[in-house]
């Protein structure tokens, strides 16, 4: 039977629905069954989350250290925390992309908590070309809103009903501690004593409340997508489902390639790559965006291998091995290469994308792309190899 | 992956697994391809998002940036985001992807009536120095209900429905909702006593790339000099293209009145967000709008939009892939696809256009069915705004596009159809078809239920 072009897309359209409904074997005869796989991944998850949530009441310590005492040691000392407090959660980013708890709900959790940039004018004073403007912001601006808590945050968020929330979550935090980011090169430089209520800067106290609230913003978007991956969670119990399974993995692999290609390469590197603009890094006020992006990637690579922290469970990768194992050996192959040509990239990354494209960083950055890129395409082939169709830059 | 997706086909057939087998008679399976080369195999709530294959690295990189600036949320200047700053000082969103969610289209208001995915055109009588419509002198051609911290915006958009009853011919019973449209609070004093208002949705933005390289020749082929057996005529928009400085044929827009996918896409910045570009660099704040003058801009430094950001948003709108058609070989679909011509939904929703060449591989010399002639209809008083837009009476609507439109629903969560989203879904669309689109409408209404049902299969499976 011959099969023009055009007839090739409904089959691989069907393929996915046929392979579920009992058109092939469920799994290779070695390795781990495929609902171990998912259950496996899931377990991990939920412990990523609830160390990311932790992680967060930790900082939060941090934090209400730095407040009773605003040096240049405990804002150290709190930026040294926001930093460390993110790692467990760029672990989980892998498991975007497929309309699960983090990104797949009413609240968009992920929006909430990670976005940028951000609209710093709309939280605290801010300065360009030089001239500062003390009197903008929420901060500044006590007539917009008298107490700055979380329901009136909320409120003033929302009060266009915008979908962007863009004035909480890590990076609001992050700007509070840093500040803008001026120069070329390196982070802001926010002094302690915007905090300090005696001291030179507009509204210590309000600017005190809004990194208090932001804080605890974070600590209960986590604890409710943690909350969500909860053994006994609805969303969790129905992901594990057997009957469910073709759609779960489908989701995973969704989720992995769309976030290596599209996310961490497309938009993280490559969307800066172009503009070679500083600000369209992750981590613009503090300087520490080749951080997130080696985790981002580490996560991604320990997704696939079914570990997290001292659990070395079973993977997605030995359902792969199962049906393909020059694919499986290939795909760990590229998710290496990938954290190796970031770790590659000199920091900081804001220098490393000036420049023309012949420059060493921009080599560097343009071999991650290249790196990330491959390895989203990658993901796509081992999905198909276990029977499953996704959507990464699909082919005829 | 060419490899394994043979692999796929050989195994489908060999396991005999292939659907729709039924003998003789069978309709043959339609092409998937709606967007020819420019087709996506994506059917999930990221349909629309998905880019074109074949690019070059060069267009990648352009995608990227085009995707990451679409996306993101304007802020207030000053900021050291200086790239992205300069939001409104009056705006109706914040970013592209507030209005089109997914690149597909958002509900026009959230659960508590408030605006989101909906814009307002404002004019008066009488036409602009383009040849446009009239600005009003202190709001301008679009109400901005949103400003900046300190700056009022122009007032609050409200809408309330009206249930209105109706009957397929078979007397089933259906409702129809009609909307209707207050601002309440203007900030900046009444507005024209003669104020024409034209509410629209903001429409998903995939397959743009191909409709741009529809070659003009084609889409006038589909202008009647009078109306045809159905009552069709058709009609060009030729709007002001502000690139050439010369009056052109409209494609894009409710009204065709945007040329090109360019100014579509800096008119937008300008008019939604508050972003000046070197297109259109003087900002929307009129002389009596006192914190809005005052209000700091992003301008870098004649203008907010970097001609690069602009370039690539112009290019990602182009290269979104257009999702295949499902359940090709369902025969109940197809049957539906029959009788969208039989009932004569294709003399406007043209079925069947090609692409010439274009800035990109799989956009050039493709065959499309984007079901749409790019012409203005009288589509009758029920849906009519009432408000002129260069050629367009405020009759005439542009016959929307509708690949894709079956994963609305999977998309945007909701599915709102027609100019100002009133419609609940395909058949109400359908059914508030008027005018040139009564005959259509009314050989749907008074057709069986199987065959309606047909036809609704027909038009999910796009």
């Amino acid at each position: 039977m011959s099969v023009s072009a055009r007839n090739l897309l409904p089959c691989l359209v069907l393929a996915g629905g046929l392979l579920s409904a009992g058109c092939s074997s469920d799994e290779g005869s070695t390795g781990a069954s495929r609902s171990a796989v998912v259950a496996n991944y899931s377990a991990n998850l939920y412990r990523a989350y609830s160390d990311s949530a932790d992680d967060a009441q930790a900082f939060q310590a941090d934090i209400t250290a730095f407040l009773a005492d605003p040096t240049d040691a405990t804002l150290a000392t709190a930026r040294d925390s926001w930093l460390a407090s993110r790692e467990h959660y760029m672990l989980t980013e892998g498991a975007r992309f497929y309309d699960g708890p983090i990104d797949g709900t009413k609240e968009n959790y992920e929006a909430l908590l990670n976005s940028w940039p951000l609209d710093e004018a709309f939280i605290d004073y801010a300065s360009k070309d030089g001239v500062v403007n003390e009197d903008v912001g929420i901060v500044n601006m006590p007539e917009l809103l008298k107490d700055i808590t979380a329901e009136g945050l909320a409120k003033l968020n929302g009060s266009d009903d915008e979908p962007e929330n863009v004035s909480v979550g890590y990076h609001a935090v992050e700007f509070l501690l840093w500040g803008q980011a001026l120069k070329d090169v390196g982070p802001g430089e926010r002094p302690a004593t915007d905090y300090a209520l005696d001291g030179p800067s507009k509204n210590p106290d309000r600017r005190a409340d809004y990194l208090k609230v932001a804080v605890e913003g974070i600590i209960s978007d986590l604890s409710a997508v943690r909350d969500a991956w909860k053994p006994s969670a609805s969303y969790r119990v129905e992901f594990e489902k057997g009957a469910n399974q073709t759609k779960t993995l489908t989701n995973i692999f969704t989720g992995l390639a769309k976030f290596s290609k599209g996310e961490l390469g497309s938009q993280r590197i490559g969307a800066a790559y172009e503009s070679k603009h500083r600000h369209d890094q992750h981590d613009c006020f503090s300087s520490e965006t080749l951080v997130d992006y080696e985790r981002d990637a580490v996560g991604i690579q320990a997704m696939y291998l079914g570990n997290y922290r001292d659990n070395d469970g079973p993977g997605l990768d030995e359902l792969v091995k199962a049906a393909d194992p020059a694919l499986d050996a290939d795909l760990k192959k590229k998710l290496q290469a990938s954290i190796d040509a970031i770790k590659d990239i000199p920091k900081p990354f804001e220098d490393a994308i000036a420049g023309d494209d012949d420059s060493p960083g921009r080599k560097k950055i343009q071999a991650a792309l290249t790196a990330l890129s491959e390895q989203g395409d990658a993901f796509g082939a081992a999905a198909h190899a276990i029977g499953l169709t996704i959507q990464v830059d699909p082919e005829e | 992956m060419r490899r394994i997706g043979l692999i796929f086909c050989s195994m489908v057939a060999l396991l005999g697994c292939s659907g729709g087998a039924s003998p003789g008679s069978a309709l043959p399976p339609a092409d998937p391809k709606s967007g020819g080369a420019a087709t996506t195999l994506d059917d999930t709530s990221q349909a629309y998002g998905n880019s074109i294959r074949k690019l070059s690295d060069e267009q990648a990189g352009q995608f990227s940036l085009g995707h990451s600036v679409f996306s993101r949320a304007w802020v207030t200047a000053p900021a050291t985001t200086d790239n992205l700053d300069g939001l409104g000082p009056l705006f109706n969103a914040r970013a592209c992807a507030s209005c089109h969610s997914k690149d597909g289209r958002s509900a026009p208001f959230n659960d508590s009536g408030a605006l989101l995915g909906m814009l307002f055109r404002l004019s008066i009588p009488g036409v602009a120095e383009n040849g446009g419509p009239n600005p009003d002198p202190v709001y301008g051609d679009q109400l901005r209900p949103f400003g900046i911290l300190g700056v009022p915006g122009d007032g609050t958009p409200r809408v309330s429905y009206e249930e209105q009853p109706g009957s397929y011919g078979d007397g089933t019973a259906y409702s129809l909702q009609k909307p209707s449209y207050t601002i309440e609070g203007w900030n900046y004093g009444e507005p024209s006593a003669e104020l024409m208002i034209s509410p629209r949705t903001g429409p998903s933005v995939i397959g743009l790339g191909l409709l741009e390289a529809v070659p003009e020749d084609e889409i006038l082929e589909g202008v009647h000099g009078e109306a045809d057996e159905n009552g069709v005529v058709g009609a060009p928009n030729y709007v002001w293209d502000a690139e050439k400085q010369a009056t052109v044929l409209g494609r894009f827009g409710w009204k065709a009145n945007q040329p090109s996918t360019m100014q579509q896409t800096a008119g937008a910045f300008l008019g939604d967000i508050g972003i000046t570009s070197s297109l259109f660099r003087k900002g929307t704040c009129s002389a009596t709008m006192t914190a809005c003058n005052a209000a700091t801009s992003g301008a870098d430094p004649d203008f907010e939009l970097s001609d690069q950001s602009w370039q690539s948003v112009g290019f990602y709108m182009r290269s979104l892939a257009v999702p295949a058609r499902r359940a090709v070989d369902d025969q109940l679909a197809l049957q539906g696809e029959q009788l969208f011509s039989k009932f004569g939904c294709a003399s406007c929703h043209r079925t069947t256009l090609h692409t010439g060449l274009a800035d990109a591989e799989a956009l050039s010399n493709q065959t499309i069915h984007p079901y749409t002639d790019l012409l203005l209809h009288d589509m009758g008083p029920d849906l009519a705004d009432g408000r002129p837009d260069y050629q367009a009476n405020g009759n005439q609507w542009r016959t929307p596009p509708l690949w894709g439109l079956g994963l609305l629903q999977k998309v945007n969560q909701h599915s709102f159809m027609l100019h100002d989203a009133r419609a609940r879904g395909f058949a109400e669309a359908i059914l508030w078809h008027g005018g040139e689109g009564a005959k259509a409408r009314e050989n749907f209404r008074l057709a069986e239920a199987s065959e309606r049902d047909a036809l609704l299969k027909f038009l999910e499976s796009l």
